[in-house]
């Protein structure tokens, strides 16, 4: 008859003596009507039994001269000084993947944060992006007003044209000549 | 968790007196020989082992923060010791049975144990002891290591935890793992029932 699955790691702490009071009640009183988790109990406190009785060598004693080889290397070894502490302490927490992972995945976030955030923006040579670094110059009240000129601004922006078109409207135009009769016949001399 | 004196040494040795370190070895020494002599099965190679635990105690005590008793925290050392050198072939299992070093170290703990009891029963019990020894040797390292601390070394669970520094519940599951791997196998079952039959002692 087998254990009960649930009880299994319950048993071996009842019988290591590691088992909390309340835990061991309820334990004990299923263990009164449960024969599988009885004998399993049962096993498993033989084991523990054998083990404790399994320690060799009782009678082995250290000599004088086991202490004095030790005392030796005493002397001969410092302890860590603190660099050598902190160089430990340094290469356990790297070396350990659940510390340096997060840290090395941190480190990665940052460092593409400030990269992104110190980089200067592109300025592009072809001629659609000089358009608008014209147009916010207020250079393109120069240029001409040509369709090719309207073209290349209106792939830009619709807006940006209904602006531009609206700038060079504003714009004053020349003064013109005022014809009169006396300047028509003056014109007509001449030709 | 330790005496006032062992404290007062232990005080003085952190503030790099090795002379009270020397003192606080001479303490322990014996029972991690054992320890020691219970993982080589070599009586010399043992002796090695114990001596660069102690050494490398002293030159890592920062770290013993006095959570666990100062024995456990070496034998942790010792466990981790062994561990690194068997992967690096420097030392065989105690319990590989047939070599020379195993039939060394049976004859020397024959030898050394149960002066009192019958020939008969000692090597009965010392057969049975190395049996047990040759199924723990079985389980995986971290198994093997909790098992000692808790049988061999008898610390408290949060001692053992504090030693290894690891949570208690994982020293709790690691347990529970090894101890179920340790009644499945044949060989420990031979042992019980061979115990059983007896009716007594290993």
């Amino acid at each position: 008859m087998k254990p009960c699955a649930q009880n299994r790691e319950l048993i071996v702490w009842l019988a290591l003596n590691a088992l909390h009071a309340r835990q061991a009640r309820h334990l004990r009183a299923h263990l009164e009507t449960c024969e599988g988790c009885r004998r399993y109990l049962a096993e498993i406190a033989n084991v523990t039994e054998r083990l404790a009785e399994g320690e060799a060598n009782p009678d082995i004693q250290a000599s004088e001269i086991f202490h004095q080889k030790v005392a030796g290397k005493l002397r001969a070894a410092k302890p860590d000084s603190l660099g050598e502490i902190l160089a430990a302490y340094f290469r356990g927490t790297v070396l350990n993947w659940r510390v340096a992972l997060p840290a090395i995945a941190a480190l990665a976030v940052v460092g593409a944060t400030v990269i992104t955030w110190r980089q200067p923006p592109v300025v592009s040579s072809s001629p659609k992006a000089a358009i608008p670094t014209a147009l916010a110059s207020g250079a393109d009240n120069d240029l001409a007003p040509t369709i090719a000129n309207y073209q290349r601004v209106a792939n830009q922006s619709l807006d940006k044209l209904d602006a531009l078109l609206t700038r060079q409207g504003n714009r004053a135009l020349p003064s013109m000549p005022i014809y009169t009769a006396s300047t028509l016949a003056l014109a007509r001399q001449s030709f | 968790m330790e005496t006032p004196d062992a404290r007062s040494l232990l005080d003085q040795a952190r503030a790099g007196d090795a002379e009270a370190f020397g003192e606080i070895c001479r303490v322990h020494e014996t029972r991690l020989l054992r320890q020691a002599v219970a993982l080589c099965g070599n009586v010399t190679l043992a002796e090695d082992l114990a001596q660069d635990t102690l050494v490398e105690a002293w030159k890592c005590l920062h770290r013993y923060n006095g959570r666990c008793q100062f024995f456990t925290w070496l034998c942790a050392i010792l466990l981790n010791r062994y561990r690194n050198a068997l992967r690096k072939n420097r030392l065989r299992p105690a319990s590989m049975p047939g070599g020379r070093d195993q039939d060394e170290f049976e004859k020397h703990a024959g030898n050394l144990a149960d002066h009192a009891a019958l020939p008969d029963q000692a090597a009965e019990r010392r057969e049975q002891a190395v049996l047990v020894r040759q199924c723990v040797r079985a389980l995986p390292a971290k198994q093997q290591q909790v098992i000692h601390l808790r049988f061999y070394v008898d610390d408290s669970l949060e001692g053992i935890a504090a030693a290894l520094g690891c949570p208690v519940g994982t020293v709790k599951s690691r347990l529970f793992h090894a101890l179920d791997k340790l009644r499945k196998m044949n060989a420990f079952s031979a042992v019980l029932s061979d115990f059983k039959m007896k009716g007594g002692m290993l």
